[in-house]
């Protein structure tokens, strides 16, 4: 007999998400993924000043702020069509650097950590280590709260081990908020950078200004290398079964980015569907509405018939695609990441909940390694931003294909004489949370399909969120 | 006994450290030698419609350390982004604390009252759900600018006919004093020095509309380094070929958003929007962002809508 397990609503994401599981016999037998919140982004932008995206479609998400700053100006400059001074594109990947592997840091450490390690098991200590000791105080005085009523399950707790996961989580956190100092030096502020406009960054950047970022990078190096890669693979270490546990369909698709002075880019963009590798043809996704609270011109409708989710149904080729560092990994056939995931048995670069967690830690040490060589590109007498003349009432339409660190992401702006005619959005969460379609569940449901649950209660299944939260949900985005 | 001097360094390495706050300095470092650990209030959140940005401004800090803040300032009980408990677990945590009462609850984006479905918390809408959360709250704190005043989700068509915190108060019957500290995000200081100092002194700090004054009580053209510029008639034409001058041509609203942005600053005090060369956009604004442009910019500078300022200011004195 089949059991329904619902958790709702998830925590430790971005967001407002439902997911409802059937188990079967111990394994999850089908699944459905609901994003449970509705703003309207696509539509509050029609009429404005096609500039206003700049500013305002940042705030789709205060998680990744920049990454939808970054490519809405990329759409906006087509629009006007300005190409940005080399130092405006340096600095532009300085940022989106950086912040991509502090949301990697945040995913790691403060969202998906809880589901591995037994935090309680600091609460006991009694050692000298005056961190710990004030977090031992800290657990016990807050009470039941917070970090109380985790779900049943096979925990991480011997001491050891617990202890030095418990210090990285804060530590995580302080590291975190050193490396946003480095974004807010070069645009004002963070979350939602106001200095990135189509042309390029306003900020006047100093050689101070460089040194500082510099010395930021190198911290966050720092704990990448000695904490986060380690950490990420005793965690794989430890729940080896979780590179069989959560397998989409193995298609994928990434953007291009990241290219470095010479030319050449980090990522290149791609499509791979059965096994085999495509250029990515934009025109090739369309989003379905079947199963979403949408009308079929695509207005909301809290009451459609059939529909259980805020997030469209987007599809390549009538493909579900997963997106996100696996699936740049993939496309890229990156033989570092293919030689980690050796290291653990795999011999290609496939996806599950562990390889996605290993891939966010090994792109962070080469993100980091690339932020090095590319703030060397930058010339301290050259212009940052080739300004666009906000007065021109301007037509045309532009796209803007971006990277987040859970995938890659479009922003697809139409004006005339001046005003936002049209926008749209295709998001990295779109993608993965997206519901089922024409008969395909969406790539999370494929993924959490298949689970085996040993465990439940209240808090429903610890295995069923650890899959979930492998994908770095970001749930106001993946609506908007 | 203490010395001033010394009881006032000890209550800094305890507390001051997790507020940012010469700001209400002594009052607070009083307050919270008489609080113990124990009794500190139980803070929960609620996200409505936002973006988490709020939450994630938070945890980045500026003066104010959250780390310090939640273990040595509060008890943070639920919190969507950080909690570990899930699902219903997690929602018999949230209950929990409300049924007993006495807490600070904070609320962060906005309430849909029209298309109540585009936001909910577990099975039932936000709507039905967050009044009972709200009516044994001690305080209720509205973080950010969408919980303040409707923001982003309000603005445009507002199909879902997003509301503010207060304005949902208003339309499901309670009272009770509501602490708005608007921001898109919300600036770390600003949110724990007023928690901070709600919690040390029992009182709710001095606020107009309810907006704390001592954040929100000056214009920040009046702090900017730039007015230098801006009163010698200064203005910056060109972002490429200026870096210093006055923005006001290129539409700064500086001159009409009260907040202390320009010495309070951002993410470790590094810098500021305005220092960065770009223009206030008013994002502590009740209209944010605006049914106007963003940015208006203008040859000269009576043409901007918010240049009466300048006349203003000549006639009355820079104050
Ligand atoms: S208008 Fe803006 S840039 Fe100019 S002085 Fe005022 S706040 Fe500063
Ligand atoms: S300077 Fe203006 S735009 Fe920047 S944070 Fe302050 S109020 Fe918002």
């Amino acid at each position: 007999m089949a059991r329904i397990l619902s958790v709702d609503p998830v925590s430790r994401i971005e967001g407002h998400l439902k997911i409802e599981t059937e188990i079967d016999s111990g394994v999850v037998t089908r699944a459905r993924v609901a994003g449970n919140m509705y703003r309207g982004f696509e539509r509050m932008l029609l009429g404005r000043h096609p500039v206003d995206s700049a500013r305002i479609a940042q705030r789709i998400c205060g998680v990744c702020h920049e990454v939808h700053g970054v490519s809405s100006v990329m759409a906006l400059e087509e629009i006007y069509k300005v190409t940005p001074p080399a130092n405006g594109l340096v600095l532009r990947d300085m940022i989106l650097g950086l912040h991509i592997v502090t949301d990697h840091l945040l995913h790691f450490y403060n969202l998906c950590l809880p589901d591995y390690a037994d935090f309680s098991v600091a609460a006991a200590y009694s050692g000298s280590d005056t961190r710990l000791k004030d977090i031992s105080a800290w657990i016990r005085n807050s009470g039941t709260g917070f970090i109380g009523g985790a779900a049943e399950g096979d925990y991480i707790r011997d001491k050891d081990a617990v202890y030095r996961l418990v210090l990285h989580y804060f530590e995580a956190l302080k590291i975190r908020s050193e490396a946003a100092s480095g974004l807010a030096l070069l645009g004002g502020k963070v979350p939602f950078i106001h200095a990135l406009l189509p042309g390029g960054i306003t900020t006047e950047i100093t050689a101070d200004t460089l040194m500082k970022y510099y010395h930021v990078l190198e911290k966050t190096a720092d704990f990448v290398n000695n904490s986060f890669l380690p950490d990420a693979l005793e965690i794989a270490r430890r729940y080896p079964q979780y590179f069989k546990i959560g397998e989409t369909y193995n298609t994928f698709y990434a953007h291009s980015s990241f290219k470095d002075s010479k030319g050449t880019n980090l990522f290149n963009a791609g499509v791979i569907i059965n096994g085999e590798r495509k250029n990515f043809d934009y025109s090739k996704v369309k989003e379905l509405l079947s199963a979403s609270f949408y009308d079929n011109s695509g207005r909301p409708d809290e009451n459609r018939q059939g529909a259980y989710s805020w997030i469209k149904a987007p599809r390549y080729e009538g493909f579900p695609l997963e997106v996100g560092p696996v699936a740049r990994f993939a496309v890229n056939n990156d033989a570092g990441f293919k030689s980690l995931l050796g290291r653990f048995g795999s011999t290609n670069i496939t996806s599950s909940t562990m390889s996605r967690i290993l891939a966010r830690a090994y792109e962070s040490v080469r993100l980091c390694n690339y932020l090095f060589e590319r703030s060397e590109d930058f010339r301290l007498d050259e212009p940052t931003i080739r300004p666009v003349d906000l007065q021109a009432p301007v037509t045309g339409q532009g796209v803007g294909f971006s990277v987040a660190a859970r995938g890659a992401l479009v922003h697809h702006i139409t004006a005339e004489k001046g005003k936002v005619t049209d926008y749209k959005m295709i998001v990295p969460s779109t993608w993965n949370f997206g519901p089922a379609a024409d008969g395909k569940a969406g790539v999370v449901e494929k993924a959490i399909t298949g689970t085996p649950v040993r465990f439940g209660g209240e808090g429903g299944s610890v295995e069923v969120g650890r899959v979930v939260r492998s994908f770095d949900p970001c749930t106001a985005c993946s609506v908007h | 006994m203490l010395s001033r001097r010394d009881f006032l360094k000890k209550c800094r390495d305890i507390s001051v450290a997790a507020f940012g706050a010469d700001i209400f300095g002594a009052e607070i470092a009083e307050g919270f030698m008489k609080i113990a650990a124990s009794d500190r209030p139980l803070v929960s959140f609620i996200q409505g419609q936002s973006c988490t940005g709020c939450s994630i401004s938070l945890t980045y800090g500026n003066e104010t350390n959250f780390i310090d803040f939640i273990m040595k300032l509060i008890r943070l009980q639920v919190h969507p982004n950080l909690s570990f408990s899930q699902g219903e677990s997690y929602l018999k945590m949230l209950d929990s604390v409300s049924a007993k009462g006495g807490h600070v609850l904070v609320v962060e984006g906005s309430i849909p009252v029209k298309m109540k479905k585009a936001c909910m918390l577990g099975e039932h809408t936000l709507y039905d759900e967050l009044k009972k959360h709200m009516e044994k709250a001690s305080a209720i704190i509205a973080c950010g600018s969408c919980s303040c005043f409707g923001g982003i989700p309000a603005s445009g068509m507002n199909e879902t006919g997003a509301v503010s915190v207060e304005k949902y108060m208003s339309m499901t019957g309670i009272k009770k004093p509501v602490i708005k500290i608007p921001g898109c995000p919300i600036q770390p200081d600003r949110f724990m020095g007023t928690v901070a100092y709600l919690i040390a002194t029992g009182k709710l700090p001095a606020m107009k509309d309810g907006i704390p004054t001592l954040y929100f009580g000056e214009l920040i053209h009046n702090n900017c380094t730039r007015f230098q510029y801006f009163s010698q008639d200064i203005y910056l034409d060109d972002y490429n070929k200026d870096k210093h001058s006055c923005l006001l041509k290129k539409g700064c609203r500086g001159t009409v958003t009260k907040a202390d942005c320009p010495t309070r600053r951002w993410n470790g005090s590094v810098n500021v929007c305005v220092e960065s060369n770009a223009p206030c956009i008013g994002c502590v604004n009740e209209k944010w962002p605006f049914t106007s442009d963003i940015y208006i910019e203008a040859k000269n500078v009576e043409d901007v809508p918010w240049s009466d300022f300048k006349k203003y200011s000549e006639k009355r004195g820079r104050k």
